[in-house]
């Protein structure tokens, strides 16, 4: 199998030195990649997909090569894209936990304070993203909140009594 | 450091790399660059995007004339302030680089380009006039 496996490999990389076909895809990957990384700077975008395609065409000795240098920027520009989303939907996520925090989950504040906690945690471990100030505000209501009918050891203690009760 | 909040191990070499170019009076495009740094293209231009934000590289297009049958590349030089701001993130981070960079500075470097030698009729003492 492990024979097998090789000598596809090895069949791949050679129809694709020989057919060009690495260049043309890297070609269209650094062109999309381009757009993806400098989406706010369109001037900076068509300057790195000139540049990149001009690496490609000319400067990168193998197809193979040309074709890992564009995958790799492809990459690049996935992580890039997806960060920004994450960002973007983080303030609405932090504010749905919020209203959450506020209705039901008001009722366990010890559930609230981890979840500001975990939030918390993960802003302090993606700098820059969105989500410290909601994570230290879901703990600072978590610590705040008055809770309803008390916390779950008390609605444990609760359920206890009435079973005593009936008996 | 001027304009760069966080230096990398990346970063690093894209420095050293660029430093080293600088001191031998070479421009370096992005694949050289790359493969000189041992880098991938996205490690590569994250940190050639950084230096370039924080006004540390210059980079300008290759002219070309009509003869030229290919397209323009872009070439990458380290500014003086970058210069400087190399050498001390290596002399702090990794000064092994900078020694390298200053033994090599100091060995004579083999002669580049077309050497012309004057290869005139003897005169009449047996030397070249």
């Amino acid at each position: 199998v492990t024979l097998e496996v090789l000598a596809a490999i090895f069949a791949a990389i050679l129809a694709s030195e020989l057919t060009g076909v690495s260049r043309w895809a890297a070609a269209k990957v650094t062109r999309w990649a381009a757009r993806r990384i400098y989406p706010s700077d369109p001037a900076r975008a068509s300057g790195r997909a000139e540049e990149w395609q001009a690496l490609i065409s000319d400067s990168i000795p193998m197809n193979i090569s040309a074709l890992c240098f564009g995958l790799s920027l492809g990459v690049m520009a996935l992580g890039r894209s997806a960060a920004r989303h994450t960002a973007a939907l983080a303030p609405a996520a932090a504010a749905g936990l919020m209203r959450l925090a506020a209705s039901g989950l008001a009722r366990w504040p010890r559930v609230v304070l981890l979840v500001g906690a975990a939030v918390t945690v993960a802003g302090i471990s993606l700098p820059g993203s969105a989500y410290l100030v909601p994570g230290l505000l879901t703990m600072l209501a978590g610590v705040l909140i008055p809770s309803g009918r008390g916390t779950p050891s008390d609605a444990a203690q609760q359920a206890g009594t009435k079973l005593a009760h009936r008996r | 450091m001027a304009g760069i909040e966080r230096v990398t191990r990346q970063l690093i070499a894209v420095l050293a790399v660029l430093l080293e170019a600088c001191i031998q009076g070479e421009d370096l495009h992005g694949y050289e660059l790359m493969k000189r740094a041992g880098l991938s293209s996205a490690s590569t231009y994250r940190n050639l995007d950084r230096l370039e934000d924080a006004q540390l590289v210059e980079a300008h297009w290759e002219e070309l004339s009509d003869q030229d049958d290919r397209p323009r590349r872009r070439y990458y030089r380290l500014n003086p302030i970058g210069a400087a701001t190399a050498r001390k993130i290596l002399a702090e981070r990794r000064p092994e680089a900078l020694e390298r960079l200053g033994r090599a500075r100091r060995e004579p470097q083999p002669r580049r380009g077309l050497v012309i030698t004057f290869a005139g009729p003897v005169g009449r003492h047996g030397g070249a006039r």
